[in-house]
């Protein structure tokens, strides 16, 4: 349902700052797999994920979700696609700090057709409780512990029931302990039938998922070990 | 309403921010109000004298006291218009001094006047009195409709004397606390005590002010015509105003540079979150369309609030320099320059997609 094919990012091209992210990467993931993208800090792995989530476009190279080409995308389809096929979750959370958790995972929702403006707090706390924290609902993100505000990130980014959730270093800023929970919601939520993207450059994390790719310079390739 | 949930959290988020446009909205319309009422009277009156050669304009003067002398000048033909004031002083109701100024028949039918309330009709009768439009300036002590009694003589007021053209002639003879009165059955002349001047203004259409100046003098026809020195009082007039004018458009546009410095600081504060909103499926298009709605609720409720507080003031500035007009002009403008001063910036505050 993923697939890359060839996929360049070059940053600032023809300028004497020019950054050559990714060179050439071909890529497949299945529906319902769980994948972890490894590589060393500054190896390309955002980047990637970032052109996956399609928050940004690849220099050269194609793109086909559910078969559909990216490049092609109108901008409005690119919205409708990022608020409902795909949640993200970040190394730093991304949550709005100065807003309750409720109010957080209520946004994804405030974007999508699907769901009416009165169904909206209840879809939230539906989320909420599925990844266990309905007790800080009304909390601001802010006063929260850091593996709350990841469970607070997954919560929003299951909100709108996506096919993928794109996880980019979501246990970095964790403890081991804290990061095997966020792990153990991720893998349920894969188990659930979701397709799971984990970047990471932890070989323990990636060790959780099914299939781990690995990124050296701009490059990946599977490993297979 | 899920637009309306957004805005609300939008406020949320920058509640100091919502505060600060909503009084520099305030402030910028102050200032506007200030700065259009102050200068509005003094620029028509200058787009009158400048366009007023080919119409009925006032443009010569002279004075004298003999009435027989002006008949004399206005029966020449080198005049195609006249227009004469006699006056004299009485007292008002609060005791001051006002102007009794009775005007040929030709100033109510001749002349474009600008009035709110009615014209006087030279045909009608106001139940015995004798019909006025008053001067701006004794606008507040006379209502339009109703009838004072002014040394003796009942006076009906009709309206209020707008423009600053024929004010400002009249008053180089009457001082600026004037009634403009139409005397038809002569009841004031008829007052013994009263005529102590007379003021004289001409008008010609399109003929060379020197020409007849010369002309009527050289006749003998009168003594001293002169032409009216409209430069010299619009002078004066800028004088008085320029010191405000500079200090309401300095204050303006500190004001506006605050107004887009609170602009950049809020978008670059909420930079992160607009990002975070856009991974979650929020249009650009719709971050500015919000934050362009908060923009305007906060400046729609400086306007209501200029509004009720002026009014509620109940001072001349509530009254006089915040005319409806003025205020829907400067409250457009103020708007206009709002959302003109934040969308650039707001259209490349955040490059989410460029990268
Ligand atoms: N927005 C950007 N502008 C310019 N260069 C960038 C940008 N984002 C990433 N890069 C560069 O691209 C390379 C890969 O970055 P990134 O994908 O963030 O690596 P990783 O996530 O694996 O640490 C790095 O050299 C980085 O400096
Ligand atoms: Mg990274």
């Amino acid at each position: 349902m993923i697939e890359l094919k060839n996929i360049v990012k070059t940053y600032y091209p023809q300028k004497s700052t020019e950054v050559k992210a990714l060179k050439g990467v071909d890529l497949k993931i299945e529906k319902g797999e769980m994948v972890a993208i490894m590589g060393v800090s500054g190896s390309g792995k955002s980047t990637l994920l970032h052109i996956l989530g399609c928050l940004s476009k690849p220099t050269d190279g194609k793109y086909f979700l559910d078969g559909e080409d990216m490049n092609e995308a109108k901008r409005k389809q690119v919205y409708k696609i990022r608020n409902e096929k795909i949640g993200f979750i970040f190394q730093d959370y991304g949550l709005i700090e100065d807003k309750s958790v409720l109010e957080n995972v209520m946004y994804p929702l405030a974007f999508s057709k699907n769901v009416k403006f009165l169904k909206m707090k209840k879809t939230a706390q539906k989320a909420i409780a599925d990844v266990g924290i309905s007790e800080l609902a009304r909390k601001k993100a802010s006063k929260l512990s850091g593996g709350q505000k990841q469970r607070a990130a997954a919560a929003r980014a299951i909100v709108n029931d996506p096919d993928i959730i794109l996880a980019d270093e979501p246990t970095a800023a964790l403890d081991s302990k804290t990061a095997d929970e966020v792990m153990a919601l991720l893998k349920r939520l894969n188990e659930k039938g979701k397709t799971i993207i984990v970047v990471t450059h932890d070989k323990r994390i990636a060790d959780m998922c099914q299939k781990t790719y690995v990124i050296t310079d701009g490059c990946i390739k599977e490993d297979t070990q | 309403m899920k637009f309306l949930w957004m805005l609300k959290n939008e406020f949320k988020s920058s509640k100091l921010s919502a505060f600060l446009i909503f009084a520099e909205g305030v402030f910028i319309l102050v200032c506007f109000c200030i700065c259009i009422s102050l200068s509005v009277d003094t620029l028509s009156a200058a787009v009158y004298f400048h366009s007023g050669f080919d119409g009925n304009s006032v443009k010569a003067a002279f004075k004298s006291a003999d009435m027989d002398e002006y008949k004399e000048a206005f029966a020449s033909d080198e005049i195609d218009l006249a227009v004469y004031v006699n006056y004299y002083f009485a007292q008002g109701k609060d005791g001051s001094t006002v102007f009794m100024g009775s005007y040929s028949e030709s100033a109510f039918t001749e002349l474009n006047l600008s009035y709110s309330g009615s014209p006087v009709d030279i045909n009608k009768d106001y139940g015995g009195a004798v019909p006025a439009m008053v001067s701006r300036t004794l606008s507040k002590q006379y209502k339009t409709g109703e009838t004072y009694d002014i040394g003796g003589v009942q006076v009906y007021v009709c309206g209020k004397l707008n423009d600053k053209n024929l004010w400002m002639m009249s008053s180089e003879f009457t001082g600026e606390n004037f009634f403009m009165c139409y005397d038809k059955d002569g009841r004031l002349s008829a007052l013994e005590k009263s005529a102590v001047g007379c003021g004289f203004f001409t008008t010609q259409k399109g003929r060379p002010i020197e020409g007849l100046i010369n002309s009527l003098n050289s006749n003998e026809l009168v003594n001293g015509a002169y032409e009216f020195d409209w430069r010299n009082k619009m002078s004066e007039d800028f004088d008085r105003l320029s010191g405000n004018l500079i200090i309401g458009i300095l204050v303006f546009l500190i004001s506006a540079v605050g107004f887009c410095a609170n602009n950049v600081l809020t978008i670059k504060k909420n930079e992160r979150d607009y990002y975070c909103q856009m991974c979650t499926g929020q249009k650009k298009s719709s971050i500015i369309l919000l934050f362009a709605a908060r923009m305007a609720v906060c400046l729609i409720a400086g306007v209501i609030a200029v509004i009720i507080f002026s009014k509620r003031l109940n001072t001349y500035f509530g009254e006089e320099i915040i005319t409806s007009v003025n205020l829907l002009a400067a409250s457009g403008l103020c708007v206009f320059l709002c959302l003109i001063s934040s969308l650039p910036l707001l259209l490349n505050a955040f490059n989410v997609e460029k990268q």
